[in-house]
């Protein structure tokens, strides 16, 4: 790395820090980048910027976006009363490109996970009691993985909203669409047996 | 070097983009963690989720290097059985806890490994597992070496009516020695030294509060961790639907 400049050692080395890119692939984009730094490098700096100093987690739902409340809780056009908790914001955009859901979101921002150590107090918990405890919800639909963490934090937050008057369900588990039943491992078949229903 | 054992999924650490850092409790090597390459993937998810048995094979030049898990295959999906059964999955998350924290590497305990078996195997039965793991804290204590003595009072020596255990020795101790100092000795239920003893409303709370206290000042504290909080919250859920 040493024949590289200390300005081009250092544009590989926060590149080479990107998920799926090691120094290889990190020195084939720094390349890329500058054999079109007007179209691409500097467009791609000033939109690191811009989204570096203004995109922040909405103070309501931790959705990431430029204003708080985020244009989804801002729009007024949604289904105040259903009310889906996701882990992660990236899993709030695979169910927003679905188009599947038209209420409104809370992101928790992770999974309790006993062996990683990440407990109630570091999720957004508290927001989501209070949110189902002063708004119109009557549903809070629980969007968690299918992994043992997710499943854990389903059941948490189900017991945290004991109580409060509202219903909480879960998204169904089972067989993926397209999937051949040969090659499903045992826990996806046992689930899908589990929440077999009426034809 | 090379081997093959059976174990469960403790955790998976990500490693690198496809490779995860697996951790088992294998039968006859204990706690075991090695690089398991390709983890990472999707189609692996399914399989290294804590709670699952599997039977894998590790390799590594010497004995006391990393190495990986060349071969991992599922015997039984513990971890999809409880993700069925709500409760399951505090008990899962709570022996799986215990284990990664409190045993120690490369050590075998063939006694524990059994026992969280027969835990993992009960997991989707609500109204066993609490029982089952309070006794299963009892075998864990005693295998890492801190056994308590249930056998006898410790002030009188009659091994009947034995209703507390002392904080300090360990040790059990009868109702009429015990009454004065009712208030500074831990409850010892009966089903503890009882196979066949009822178990009553209240019991399991006290096992988990005896075994709970042990593990904490003999296991937990000195290696620096506290109780895994799974294990709180398993409590924390099972007094909530009264069956501590």
């Amino acid at each position: 790395m040493r024949s590289l400049g200390p300005e081009l050692e250092r544009l590989v080395e926060l590149l080479a820090k990107l998920p799926g890119l090691g120094p290889r692939s990190a020195r084939r984009a720094a390349l890329y980048l500058l054999k079109r730094a007007d179209g691409l490098m500097l467009p791609l700096a000033e939109s690191l910027k811009v989204a570096a100093e203004r995109i922040a987690p909405c103070a309501r739902c931790g959705n990431l976006d430029t204003m708080s409340p985020c244009s989804l809780c801002a729009v007024p056009n949604r289904d105040d009363s259903l009310l889906c908790v996701v882990e992660e914001v990236a899993d709030l955009w695979a169910l927003e490109r679905a188009g599947a859901f038209r209420g409104r979101y809370h992101v928790l921002g992770g999974a309790l996970s006993a062996l990683d150590g990440v407990r109630p107090e570091d999720l957004r918990l508290a927001g989501l009691i209070e949110r189902v405890k002063t708004g119109a919800v009557r549903e809070v639909i629980l969007a968690l993985g299918a992994t043992i963490d997710g499943q854990t934090t389903a059941h948490y937050v189900t017991d945290q909203l004991t109580g409060l008057g509202v219903r909480v369900t879960r998204l169904a588990q089972g067989l993926p669409f397209g999937a051949e039943l040969n090659v499903m491992d045992d826990g996806t078949l046992m689930a899908a047996f589990a929440a077999r229903r009426d034809m | 070097m090379e081997w093959t054992d059976s174990g469960f999924v403790l955790r998976a650490r990500p490693f690198s983009d496809s490779s995860v850092i697996l951790e088992l409790m294998t039968r006859g090597h204990g706690r075991f963690a090695a690089m398991f390459k390709g983890g990472a993937s999707k189609t692996k998810a399914a399989l290294i989720q804590p709670g699952n048995a599997v039977t894998a094979t590790w390799k590594a030049r010497l004995g006391d290097q990393l190495g990986f898990f060349a071969c991992v295959e599922l015997d039984e999906a513990h971890g999809a059985r409880a993700g069925a059964d709500g409760p399951g999955l505090y008990c899962l998350a709570a022996l799986t806890g215990l284990l990664a924290q409190g045993a120690p590497e490369r050590s075998p305990l063939p006694l524990v490994f059994e026992a969280s078996e027969t835990v993992l195997r009960h997991v989707d039965a609500a109204d066993f597992w609490p029982a089952l793991l309070a006794r299963w804290e009892g075998a864990f204590l005693a295998n890492l070496g801190y056994g308590l003595d249930l056998s006898a009072c410790a002030a009188t020596g009659t091994a009947t009516d034995l209703c507390y255990v002392s904080p300090r020795s360990g040790r059990a101790v009868s109702r009429d020695a015990g009454a004065p100092y009712h208030d500074k000795l831990l409850a010892l239920p009966a089903f503890l030294i009882d196979a066949d003893a009822v178990i009553a409303l209240g019991d399991v709370g006290a096992a988990f509060a005896l075994f709970g206290f042990f593990l904490e000042r003999r296991v937990f504290d000195p290696s620096g961790f506290g109780l895994p909080p799974a294990r709180g919250r398993m409590i924390e859920h099972l007094a909530r639907t009264g069956r501590l």
